[in-house]
């Protein structure tokens, strides 16, 4: 069988739809390019006319027809995904996918958040003293050298203050 | 889960196939369509509209009213029924304008038409010569369907007649599916042979 028979009988497959998507397209494409395929194409549609019964149309149809449409402005239209083509038979599992995937994200950050350190002081400040903490973690040192240069400060009568009732801090005197 | 598509879904993806080519402004693909739908359309409009040459008219003319519509066409339904309605709404649209009242001919619209006895749809069509010319194509398409070997002849009624997909076909011959194409494809050639002289007499049929 030669290549141009294998392409009349995968013809007469397409018409009675009997391939595949890929191979349907490719040929698709041999038969607008082919006269010898658009006859068979015409003669094979012709016979099973014939046998279905259908009425026969005048012999000049197509070629009024051709003329018609010639006069007719191009149609171009936006292209749209086919039925059957494989990102078409795609779309569905990976949006699917997609939103599983989606719901998984933010599913799993509330769920990291509320487990990270930082939030941690949130949950541990309940019913704890925050005063003994900070009481705990004061440099007496510092607050010493801190109060002892405001004293000094409040003192200098250049400053125009009264002077600072020391009795109110004493902590220097206890040590 | 079997995915394997039906004949019907792949012949309909057939017809989407060239609707594109056709909505990418190539109007060879829609005339590809008009060749293979034109008879089963004027079937239908035999069914509403009496006279055979207005039949043609307002066949020519619902392919035109398609093919400007071509763009609306989303491929939500198959293309066929989608240019079924657009047919019967130009006929009925048609015969208002020629102030008749649109009524189908049989008591069912079937969407295929199938239903209808033929026989009594075909209207006597023309002129003498092109009747005879008609009546011409389909007694050799009658004759060399009888003088097919029987394992052809079988296999293309079966598929014209019965519409039975290759597999059916196969399961009833008791043969590859393969062998079940290879048949088919054998017969069509050999009943085209048959036309081809009919379809190629210079001017006196010009069928495409």
């Amino acid at each position: 069988m030669n290549a141009n028979n294998t392409l009349d009988e995968q013809l007469s497959a397409l018409m009675d739809g009997e391939l595949d998507d890929r191979e349907a397209s490719r040929l698709i494409g041999e038969l607008q390019a082919s006269p010898a395929l658009q006859q068979a194409w015409y003669a094979w549609h012709l016979q099973q006319d014939c046998q279905a019964g259908h009425p026969l149309l005048s012999p000049d149809f197509m070629q009024q027809f051709s003329a018609r449409l010639a006069a007719e402005p191009v149609v171009v239209a936006p292209q749209r995904l086919r039925r059957g083509r494989p990102m078409r038979k795609l779309l569905v599992p990976l949006t699917a996918a997609a939103s599983v995937a989606f719901f998984g994200v933010a599913l799993w950050q509330g769920v990291y958040r509320s487990a990270t350190p930082a939030a941690q002081p949130m949950v541990a400040a309940v019913g704890q003293p925050v005063a003994a903490q900070a009481v705990a973690q004061v440099d007496v040192e510092a607050v010493r050298a801190y109060l002892s240069a405001h004293r000094e400060a409040a003192n200098n009568p250049l400053n125009g203050g009264e002077p600072l009732q020391t009795a109110v801090f004493k902590p220097a005197a206890n040590q | 889960m079997d995915s394997t598509p039906t004949p019907a879904q792949t012949a309909r993806d057939a017809d989407q196939l060239l609707v594109e080519k056709a909505q990418a402004g190539d109007k060879r693909a829609f005339e590809l369509l008009v060749v293979k739908y034109q008879r089963r359309i004027a079937r239908l409009l035999s069914r509403l509209i009496r006279d055979p040459a207005e039949i043609e008219d307002v066949t020519q003319e619902a392919f035109i009213k398609a093919y400007r519509a071509l763009g609306n066409f989303r491929g939500e339904s198959a293309f066929y029924t989608w240019l079924y309605r657009i047919a019967l709404n130009t006929a009925k649209n048609h015969l208002v304008a020629q102030g008749r009242r649109p009524r189908l001919a049989g008591d069912v619209a079937d969407e295929d038409g199938e239903s209808l006895d033929a026989a009594a749809l075909i209207p006597d069509y023309h002129t003498p010569e092109t009747e005879l010319a008609n009546r011409q194509i389909v007694s050799t398409v009658n004759d060399a369907v009888a003088e097919l070997p029987e394992e052809l002849r079988t296999a293309i009624t079966l598929r014209e007649m019965e519409g039975l997909s290759y597999e059916d076909i196969a399961t009833m011959m008791d043969c590859p599916i393969g062998t079940v194409r290879s048949r088919i494809f054998r017969a069509r050639e050999a009943i085209a042979a048959k036309l081809r002289p009919l379809l190629s007499v210079v001017g006196r049929d010009k069928r495409w």
